[in-house]
C-alpha cells in the first residue's frame, strides 16, 4: 500500500489557519486597493484563499504555507509582520518578492493573482447570489 | 478491508472511462466503473464558480507543472472528469494528425476513414450541435475581426442537446451520458473511491486497492479479471508508476499551452448568459488556436493584471471587457513521477522555445483580430508591461520572456502512456492494451501520442469506442 501522511490534526489545521490569516487578509487588501471599500468581502476572500491553500498538492501546500510565513518573518526588520507594516513598507516588500528569483516571486505573483480573482469571486456571489451564470 | 469482485474494473469515469464502462456493460460484461472524486449533478454548482471549483476540480484548480516556465494545469476529479468541467467543445481532428500517428508510431486502423464510424456515433448519441441560440457578443467579435482580415474561422460545435432542454439546452456530459448508460446496463458506479496501487502478478493484473472517502469509508480491494485505466493523462501513469511499472510510463507529457489576454471595447461584449465563446479562427490551425474564454468579474479581474491603471473604473463596465485565448499544439514534453509519502505527483514539462514562439505568434494573431474587432486596449499577459493600445505596438508580443513573468495554463493534457506498435517507444499497443500484460489497457487521453491541436474530448472517444470494439472482438 501506498503510504499516505496523516493529515495535520484539525487542531493543527485551525492553528496555522490562525497564523495566516491576518497576513492573507492584508494581502487581500492590497491588492485589490482600487476596488476595495472598507473590508466589504476581505474576511470571505481571505476565506478562499486560506481553502485553496489547504485544498492544494501538499508538495505545493506545504510550500505555500512555509513561504507565507517566511515571507512575514522578512517584515521583522521593518517592523512587521506583514498586516502591521504601513502601506508603503507593505509595497516596498511585494515589489521585493516580486524581484527574487523562482518560488519566491511566483508566491507574490500566486497572491497577487488569487487574491484579486478571490475578492471578485465573492463579489460577484454577493451580487448574484449563486456566482452568476447557472449551466443548463 | 471491504473487498468487491467484477469482471471488468474500469478506474476513471471521464469521457474514456465513462465510455468504457458503459460499451462493455451494454455488451453484457459485468462492470464497475470507479471514481475518485464524488458523483454530483451537473448543476450542483454554478459553472466556473467557487463551488464548483470546490466540488469538481482536483485541487480546487490549482495544479501547477514544474518546469522554468510553470503551466497551471486543470483536472476534473468527480463522476464525469473533465467533461463535467470544459466547454463541451467538439472537434473532429485533421486526418493528416491521424495519419502522422499511424506513420510515425506505426499505430493499426488510425485514420480519418477508420475513425469515421465512431466520430458519427458520437455525434448522433451525444448531440453534437452548432449552438441554437445564436452567437455571444465575444462570438460576434471574433467574426467580425477575422471578416475583417481574411481569416478561416468557424462555430466550434458542442456535446448539447436542444430537444425537451429549454432555450439553452443542456451540456451533455458523462454524467449526462455515458454514465448512465452505463448504470442503465448494469455496471456499478463507485464514487469518492481512490485507487492507490494496481495488483500485478506477471502479466496480469488481479485487481487495485485502494480507499473509499466519507464516514462509511475505508480500505477498498478489487478483484477484476480485466483493468481498464482511465483517469487522465496525469493521473493514469502516475497510478502505474505507484504500482511499480516505468517504461515508457508518464515519460512523454504533451499539451496544448494557452495564454489569455483581457481586451476592452467602447460596446458591451460579453454576456456570461452565454457561456464560453464557440468561435475559433482557423486560419492558424492546427498549430495555432485563437478564440474566446469564460469572462465572469473574476475572471476578467484576475486577467486585467496589476498593471492596469485604474482597475476599479475597468471593472465599473466589465461587461465592456472580454478575456480571449492562444493555444498551441505543445512541442514541448513533460514526465510525471510519482513522490514519496505522497499520493500526488510531480508534473514537470518543459516549455520549448519553440513553443514560446509560437504563443508569441499567436499573441501578435489575436492582438490583430482583436484591433480589427474594435478593442481599444489589450491587457498584456507579460508581467509588469503596459496595455496595448495600438496594433504598431503589437511586437512586443512576439517577445515572451520565459519564467513566471507570463501566465500559462492549459486544460488539455496527453501522452503520458502513448499507444504505438513498438514496446520500446511506447506504452500500450495501437488499441490501448499495455504492453506486456494480457488483461490491462489504458483508454484516456494519455493515449495519444502527440498533442492534437484541437479540443480533444472527441478524439479520445473515438478512439476509446474504436478500442472497445477490439476487446470484444477480441473477447
Amino acid at each position: 500500500m501506498h503510504p499516505v501522511p496523516p493529515a495535520l490534526s484539525a487542531a493543527a489545521r485551525a492553528a496555522v489557519a490562525a497564523r495566516l490569516r491576518p497576513t492573507l487578509a492584508q494581502l487581500v487588501r492590497d491588492v485589490v486597493a482600487d476596488e476595495l471599500d472598507g473590508e466589504v468581502h476581505v474576511p470571505a476572500a481571505t476565506e478562499v484563499l486560506l481553502r485553496r491553500i489547504a485544498g492544494m498538492a501538499p508538495h505545493l501546500g506545504v510550500g505555500m504555507v512555509g513561504l507565507t510565513l517566511l515571507f512575514d518573518a522578512s517584515c521583522r526588520p521593518m517592523g512587521g509582520p506583514y498586516h502591521r507594516l504601513p502601506a508603503d513598507a507593505r509595497a516596498r516588500v511585494l515589489d521585493r518578492w516580486r524581484a527574487l528569483p523562482g518560488p519566491l516571486a511566483s508566491w507574490a505573483v500566486f497572491y497577487e493573482k488569487m487574491g484579486v480573482f478571490a475578492w471578485w469571486a465573492v463579489c460577484e456571489e454577493a451580487q448574484h447570489g449563486d456566482h452568476g451564470e447557472v449551466r443548463p | 478491508m471491504t473487498t468487491h469482485r467484477c469482471e471488468v474494473l474500469v478506474i476513471g469515469s471521464g469521457p474514456g472511462g465513462a465510455t468504457v464502462a458503459a460499451l462493455l456493460a451494454e455488451a453484457g460484461r459485468d462492470v464497475t466503473l470507479v471514481e475518485e472524486g464524488p458523483d454530483l449533478r451537473i448543476d450542483s454548482a454554478p459553472s466556473y464558480s467557487l463551488a464548483e471549483m470546490d466540488q469538481k476540480y482536483r485541487n480546487g484548480g490549482l495544479n501547477t507543472t514544474f518546469g522554468r516556465t510553470q503551466v497551471t494545469y486543470l483536472e476534473g476529479r468527480c463522476v464525469g472528469g473533465a467533461s463535467e468541467i470544459n466547454a463541451a467543445l467538439y472537434h473532429r481532428p485533421h486526418p493528416e494528425t491521424l495519419a502522422g500517428w499511424a506513420r510515425d508510431h506505426g499505430i493499426e486502423q488510425m485514420s480519418m476513414e477508420a475513425l469515421l464510424p465512431y466520430f458519427q456515433d458520437i455525434e448522433q448519441q451525444l448531440h453534437v450541435h452548432r449552438r441554437a441560440e445564436g452567437l455571444s457578443p465575444a462570438s460576434r467579435r471574433i467574426v467580425q475581426g477575422a471578416q475583417a482580415l481574411s481569416w478561416r474561422h468557424t462555430e466550434i460545435e458542442r456535446f448539447w442537446r436542444y430537444q425537451g432542454e429549454g432555450p439553452r439546452g443542456r451540456r451533455q456530459s458523462m454524467s449526462e451520458t455515458m454514465v448512465p448508460r452505463a448504470r442503465a446496463a448494469g455496471a456499478r458506479v463507485h464514487a469518492d473511491t481512490r485507487i492507490q496501487r494496481l495488483l500485478l502478478r506477471g502479466r496480469r493484473v488481479e485487481g487495485a486497492v485502494g480507499r473509499k472517502a466519507g464516514p462509511d469509508g475505508g480500505r477498498v480491494r478489487y478483484q477484476a479479471d480485466r483493468v481498464v485505466l482511465a483517469a487522465g493523462a496525469v493521473q493514469s501513469p502516475l497510478l502505474l508508476r505507484r504500482s511499480g511499472l516505468r517504461r515508457n510510463v508518464g515519460d512523454n507529457l504533451r499539451l496544448h499551452p494557452m495564454i489569455r489576454i483581457a481586451a476592452r471595447f467602447d460596446q458591451p461584449v460579453n454576456d456570461p448568459s452565454f457561456g464560453v465563446p464557440v468561435q475559433q479562427v482557423e486560419e492558424f490551425k492546427p498549430e495555432i488556436t485563437l478564440g474566446g474564454s469564460h469572462s465572469s468579474q473574476p475572471h476578467i479581474a484576475l486577467w486585467l493584471g496589476r498593471q492596469v491603471p485604474d482597475r476599479r473604473a475597468l471593472m465599473e463596465r466589465w461587461d465592456h471587457i472580454g478575456v480571449f485565448y492562444v493555444a498551441v499544439q505543445g512541442q514541448g514534453r513533460g514526465t510525471i513521477r510519482a513522490l514519496p509519502l505522497l499520493d500526488q505527483p510531480l508534473v514537470r514539462y518543459d516549455l520549448g522555445a519553440r513553443d514560446l514562439e509560437l504563443l508569441g505568434t499567436g499573441l501578435q494573431h489575436l492582438g490583430r483580430l482583436l484591433f480589427a474587432a474594435g478593442a481599444r486596449q489589450l491587457m498584456s499577459p507579460v508581467e509588469g508591461r503596459p496595455p496595448i493600445e495600438r496594433p504598431a505596438d503589437l511586437g512586443q508580443l512576439s517577445d515572451l520572456p520565459p519564467g513566471g513573468a507570463i501566465a500559462v495554463s492549459t486544460i488539455h493534457l496527453f501522452s503520458s502512456l502513448p499507444m504505438g506498435q513498438d514496446p520500446s517507444k511506447s506504452a500500450t499497443d495501437s488499441y490501448g492494451k499495455a504492453h506486456g500484460f494480457d488483461n490491462l489497457w489504458v483508454q484516456d487521453a494519455s493515449l495519444l501520442p502527440s498533442s492534437p491541436g484541437v479540443n480533444p474530448q472527441g478524439l479520445i472517444m473515438a478512439i476509446v469506442r474504436r478500442n472497445v470494439a477490439k476487446m470484444l472482438s477480441d473477447g
